[in-house]
């Protein structure tokens, strides 16, 4: 687990808006459980939690300013439709890619992005080393609780 | 505090549309808080055990709804009914339900598997829970190597697994031994005030209410009563627990009043002698027991009605059960009857001696106790049967001193052999002991 140092980009407290966190995992049985963790911890009304399967999904999402995340956690390897399953390094140029576009954009390098991925740390730094990321998060070493609290200190909602 | 689970117009049949459908709950509204201890209390087939199944969405409510956290649980799928239940919520059963082929730490480690944790980083967190239970040293044993109790501290950790903020506990300590009741009931408070999670016992036996916030009472698929408690109403509630339960059954509480001490004894003792057996058997033996009482009919009419099948108005036992229960109507009545005359003694010279009276009595409590009862234990116990005769000790206390070990003036007994011996003791004291007041002021 590791999480950039931030300056709340997100004020919460000024508005009541929900946080919007956006899940990209082509896993359907891990997508309803991370979203689904939030509302089981009693924090439905702070965050919204959407799930889509693709990054091309994503996109047409954070294209729309109103349903534009404050945080995306990206499965990274995902074994996408269509591509052939175990092309690793397709998919992980396409996921680098998608971080990349994000990041240079102005709009949206306040996007905060979240590694969150079935891949060993060890592994994970390596091929994240120069990428701009906000923090990952390694599936299979993180409780239910530890999300929820992931997400917590993220967006400073500790409280 | 916000709720954590609200119920709203929930009905649930069984069978529903078939001959043999049955309605086991009906029209149930109710609110529980976020970390709140609450208990649905009352006598089996009262749909206290299906609440909990419509709770965790393992039975499907055909009318109303269910919010977990502002959420109607009822449009939920499959998959996200399986989620929910894995990481929402954490049952401990009665019976365990550990796996047989797994040991300790891989029972403990199971559900977390279910949400993806790796094998490596799911022994390391079951460890840490075995831990918290002090199970570290059984860590690599096997269920039947392990004691009841222990067992049941294993379901406790699997519960905690996912690590969830609801733990549902479906009569937790019908099947353990007082030591472990007790610690078992210890764990559940520290849950609840510890780690702040919402607890929902379900239970029959008014001692595991101990330490619950909010009592439900059920009776026929409906809650009759909410009972919030306070530190100071917990002995009163506790004590006052049976009759209360009775005013909800007894049709609307108005015949509250009206029930004398050998009604309400008939109720406690159809309900203890039929544990298990449906409201509708319970209610027409309770009725046979109360014309037995009056001796409306004798003990032989008493046998042949609840032999006889329930279709043609019996109660429908078998025959040894039939026998077994016609033998020990007879022998509670005879008690009374003996503390009814020893009453009238007391009440004639409060100072009279009732050794003999006393002995009786215990000797026919004790029958079927296990243990072994040394002399010195004996004494004691005579000498609380005694001072809860004269009523100079109520019957929380009576269980307390029971409780209490030896070297401290109790009798010693074990927390479920007190309990089970009070409650044999209060079936023929109920109605029959003399006003507190009267006694204290003779002396």
């Amino acid at each position: 687990m590791f999480i950039r140092v931030q300056n709340n980009k997100v004020k919460t407290e000024t508005n009541k808006k929900k946080i919007k966190i956006l899940l990209i995992d082509d896993d359907e049985t891990m997508s309803i459980y991370f979203r689904d963790v939030f509302w089981i911890h009693g924090k439905g009304d702070i965050y919204n939690v959407a799930t889509v399967p693709s990054i091309e999904e994503a996109e047409k999402i954070i294209e729309n300013k109103n349903e534009r995340p404050d945080t995306i956690f990206l499965d990274i390897l995902m074994s996408s439709k269509g591509k052939k399953l175990g092309d690793k390094a397709y998919q992980m140029s396409h996921s680098l890619d998608f971080i990349n576009k994000i990041k240079k954009n102005k709009d949206l390098a306040d996007i905060n992005i979240i590694i969150y991925s079935g891949q060993r740390e060890k592994y994970l730094k390596q091929i994240l080393e120069g990428i701009d990321v906000d923090g990952y998060l390694i599936k299979g070493e993180t409780m239910p609780r530890e999300i929820v609290a992931f997400a917590d200190k993220i967006h400073g909602t500790n409280n | 505090m916000e709720p954590i689970i609200k119920l709203k117009n929930v009905s649930l049949w069984y069978e529903k549309g078939k001959p043999i459908e049955v309605k086991a709950l009906k029209n149930i509204s109710i609110e529980i808080e976020k970390g709140d201890y609450v208990a649905f209390f009352g006598p089996s087939g009262c749909g206290k055990t299906t609440i909990l199944y419509a709770i965790s969405g393992i039975d499907r409510f055909q009318e109303g709804n269910i919010e977990i956290n502002n959420r109607d649980i009822s449009g939920l799928s499959n998959q996200e009914l399986a989620i929910f239940r894995q990481t929402g919520i954490g049952i401990v059963f009665q019976q365990f339900n550990l796996v047989p082929s797994l040991n300790v730490l891989k029972n403990v480690a199971l559900p977390m598997l279910f949400v993806g944790i790796s094998s490596e980083k799911a022994d390391i967190e079951a460890a840490k829970l075995l831990e918290r239970l002090n199970l570290t040293e059984y860590a690599n044993r096997y269920p039947f190597e392990l004691s009841g109790g222990q067992q049941q501290r294993v379901g406790i950790a699997r519960a905690l697994a996912n690590d969830p903020p609801i733990i549902i506990a479906d009569e937790p300590l019908g099947n353990l031994d007082s030591v472990n009741a007790k610690r078992v009931l210890e764990f559940l408070k520290e849950l609840n005030e510890k780690d702040g999670r919402t607890i929902i016992m379900v239970t029959h036996e008014a001692w595991s209410l101990r330490d619950v916030k909010t009592i439900y009472h059920m009776k026929d698929g409906t809650v009759t009563e909410v009972e919030h408690i306070t530190p100071n109403t917990l002995a009163e509630s506790l004590s006052g627990h049976l009759n209360k339960q009775l005013s909800s059954i007894s049709e609307g509480g108005q015949k509250k009043a009206e029930l004398s001490g050998e009604n309400i004894s008939a109720h406690l003792l159809s309900n203890f002698l039929l544990r298990g057996y449906s409201q509708d058997e319970i209610g027409r033996f309770e009725s046979f027991v109360n014309d037995r009482f009056s001796d409306k009919i004798d003990s032989k009419k008493f046998h042949e009605l609840v032999n006889r099948p329930f279709k043609e108005g019996g109660v429908g036992l078998w025959k040894k059960k039939a026998e077994r229960v016609t033998t020990y109507l007879e022998e509670v009545i005879n008690k009374r009857h003996n503390v009814a005359e020893i009453c009238t003694l007391i009440e004639k010279n409060s100072e009279v001696a009732i050794f003999d009276e006393v002995q009786d009595i215990r000797k026919w409590l004790v029958e079927g106790y296990t243990g072994e009862l040394a002399a010195n234990q004996i004494s004691v116990l005579d000498q609380i049967i005694s001072d809860r005769i004269r009523n100079f000790i109520s019957r929380e206390k009576m269980v307390e001193l029971l409780d209490l070990s030896n070297n401290k003036f109790g009798a010693g007994l074990s927390f479920r052999a007190a309990q089970i011996l009070a409650e044999k003791l209060e079936l023929i004291l109920e109605g029959i002991l003399i006003d507190k007041k009267e006694v204290i002021v003779e002396k």
